[in-house]
């Protein structure tokens, strides 16, 4: 039987630590981004990225696992997702640390979660699955639930 | 209640580096700053106009309220709810009319953004001098519940 493969970005999201998102899903790499701050927004997502005539929420992974808030941002992804089905692509800015990579996936990459991941509060519900590169588990992100205000409240409230 | 999607007409409101526009159908005044005195009640600032006094606020670029007025700030903006018929006025640097053009689109608070304290509605992406900026919507009611509760210093 072939190998299946799928064709997905890789990107650092804080120091050394990379995720991968769906081909499909990146819409664009900005850098250097046009950041402003939303008064009394949410503490987890208080900041906003334009990108073309839209104003983007700016998620920091980096942020919520304990990197400084005043880190520099010197480039986002613009990734698109779907709250449900049938309804219209909401978009999400993503602090990135490098160029996001492209890459090919392999079904046969499919790997167990790490234990030390599988616990984390962040890791753990965001991953959709998890597979191996260089030896590194990769998670893979569920954009949706990220940007979903249950998955925020769930992290203020802990 | 007033529809932010269906107003085409603002005041916009500028202070601390904050762009906010509020319908201009609230809008009972734009008066100087120099004409806020104490209230002869608790001696809190207010401002008159046409016999009614409209307390006097002063806000940051975070929206805290602050305990003195801006030594920039020389406009004093009267509002009025239609749908509640409070009354509150805001200090700022600047305030004149803003009109949406048709290719401004305003854009709800993202749900991951939202705050259910915050008086701000909605988002619009505001150009100053060829340059991108990010304008803060709002209607006088959820502005004067805000500022009645204390603001983001009562959090």
């Amino acid at each position: 039987m072939s190998e299946e493969y799928s064709t997905a970005w890789l990107v650092d999201v804080c120091d050394g630590l990379l995720i991968a998102v769906a081909e499909c899903e990146m819409m664009a790499f900005e850098t250097p981004p046009s950041i402003r701050t939303v008064p009394l927004a949410a503490p987890l997502c208080s900041q906003v990225v334009f990108w073309g005539d839209r104003i983007v929420p700016l998620v920091m992974l980096g942020t919520m696992r304990g990197e400084p808030t005043d880190s520099t941002i010197s480039a986002v992804v613009i990734l698109a997702y779907q709250s449900e089905p049938k309804v219209p692509l909401r978009y999400v800015a993503l602090a990135v640390k490098s160029d996001p990579v492209k890459i090919m996936v392999s079904d046969k990459q499919t790997c167990d979660f790490p234990d030390n991941l599988a616990e984390d509060d962040i890791w753990g519900p965001l991953s959709l699955s998890v597979f191996s590169r260089n030896g590194q588990p990769v998670p893979i992100l569920n954009v949706a639930l990220l940007c979903s205000r249950v998955y925020h409240d769930s992290l203020e409230n802990a | 209640m007033v529809e932010l999607q269906q107003t085409t007409a603002f005041e916009l409101l500028t202070f601390d580096g904050v762009y906010l526009l509020l319908p201009r159908d609230e809008i009972i005044s734009a008066e100087l700053v120099d004409d806020v005195h104490p209230s002869d009640d608790n001696g809190s600032r207010v401002i008159d106009y046409e016999g009614e006094e409209y307390p006097v606020f002063s806000l940051n670029a975070e929206l805290g309220i602050l305990s003195d007025i801006p030594t920039d700030h020389t406009a004093c903006v009267c509002c009025r709810s239609k749908t509640d018929n409070s009354r509150f006025a805001l200090s700022c640097a600047l305030a004149e009319p803003f009109f949406l053009g048709t290719l401004d689109v305003l854009q709800e608070i993202p749900e991951v953004m939202s705050n259910p304290q915050s008086p701000v509605q909605m988002l619009l992406t505001y150009t100053f001098r060829h340059q991108q900026d990010l304008a803060l919507l709002s209607t006088t009611e959820k502005m004067s519940h805000y500022l009645k509760s204390g603001g983001a210093n009562n959090e």
